[in-house]
């Protein structure tokens, strides 16, 4: 493994060229900002509620009417009808489709010790969007990936509200249960 | 160059409900005002609390008539005042930030902007040397960055210069300009 350079070592490296010195003297300053700065980012969740507050606002406009949709359950990895002689679902990841007017969404639902992780990706026009679990007054949201990907945080069990909004139109997955066992 | 939209631009696009100009908007700033608010000692579930009541209030600050002009003042006062709200409901557990710690997490935000905007690889050289907990040899940032070890110090010096270029509301507060 190579030597670590400390920064002093790097000063005195610097040092002993006039010119480099003469410069890096000018950036002091600057430098000591980088080095230590104190500053400490908004943990993810938090974030993700914040990046939220625009489009819950009240006061934002609305060019357009909101078009809302109700996803239709494609297909459930655990709603599958039992083959012969199997008397339990698959316990795996879960995995669904589901369908919303020209976009469908790919959920993959998996544990996460004792929570429940929802990720996945949302096929279709490319737009930026945000999307959303809501269980009463609890709501954790991510952000769509140029590719239309997200990765929510873990939550708990529970039978939760999704949501996705992407410019004027809202897609609501109503009722979506997360647990090791659904009804 | 990086072209990164300003502030103001941002504004008029959120008020477009802009919901990418936001998010751009609220990564901007979301240290600067999480730290103002963690810095005064509050516990970390009121600092969260702090962190949305202050973009709460800044979403409908830009749909007001009277829409603030200077985005980072606008926060760092909001986020002061609802520090300061918050530590007399919890009485007197935080201390009201001093205006020098204070003025430091504006520069460092500054900095950390600029820093941002900076293309490769001086956004990397810099982050490597300076916002890194780790210290490199030469010859390890030569071979991260794909570069001759030669060229690591004199560009070390070119990325600074680089970066304090974007920085002239800085350079007038200090002696970041001094003429080499």
């Amino acid at each position: 493994m190579m030597p670590g350079l400390s920064y002093e070592q790097l000063q005195t490296m610097i040092i002993a060229d006039p010119i480099l010195h003469q410069e890096l003297t000018s950036f002091q300053r600057l430098i000591d900002l980088m080095r230590n700065e104190q500053g400490e980012d908004a943990p993810p969740p938090i974030l993700a509620n914040a990046v939220q507050l625009l489009s819950q606002s009240e006061e934002a406009p609305r060019p357009g009417a909101l078009q809302r949709l109700i996803a239709a359950i494609q297909h459930d990895s655990w709603r599958m009808p039992f083959a012969k002689g199997v008397r339990a679902i698959d316990t795996g990841p879960r995995a669904i489709l589901l369908n919303a007017g020209d976009r469908q969404i790919d959920l993959q639902i998996q544990q996460h010790g004792d929570d429940w992780q929802v990720y996945g990706q949302v096929l279709g026009p490319e737009e930026p969007g945000a999307i959303s679990l809501r269980m009463g007054e609890f709501e954790v949201l991510a952000t769509l990936n140029p590719l239309g990907e997200f990765v929510l945080p873990p939550v708990q069990s529970g039978r939760y509200t999704l949501k996705l909004r992407q410019g004027q139109r809202e897609i609501i997955v109503p009722n979506l249960e997360l647990g090791p066992n659904i009804n | 160059m990086l072209m990164t939209p300003s502030d103001t631009a941002l504004v008029s696009a959120c008020q477009e409900g802009d919901i990418q100009a936001w998010e751009r908007l609220v990564l901007r700033y979301q240290r600067l005002v999480y730290s103002i608010a963690r810095q005064a000692g509050l516990p970390k579930e009121s600092t969260a609390n702090i962190f949305l009541r202050v973009f709460r209030r800044f979403v409908e600050a830009i749909h007001s008539p009277e829409q603030p002009e200077q985005v980072r003042n606008w926060l760092i006062l909001t986020a002061q005042q609802e520090t300061l709200r918050a530590a007399q409901l919890e009485s007197g557990l935080a201390q009201n930030l001093q205006a020098e710690a204070l003025t430091t997490l504006e520069e460092q935000q500054l900095v950390r902007q600029a820093w941002s905007e900076l293309e490769q690889p001086c956004r990397q050289l810099l982050q490597l040397l300076f916002y890194s907990d780790e210290q490199f040899s030469t010859a390890q940032l030569a071979v991260l960055l794909h570069l001759a070890e030669e060229r690591i110090l004199p560009m070390c010096v070119q990325c600074l210069g680089q970066l304090r270029e974007r920085l002239p509301e800085l350079s007038s507060r200090h002696t970041l300009s001094i003429a080499t």
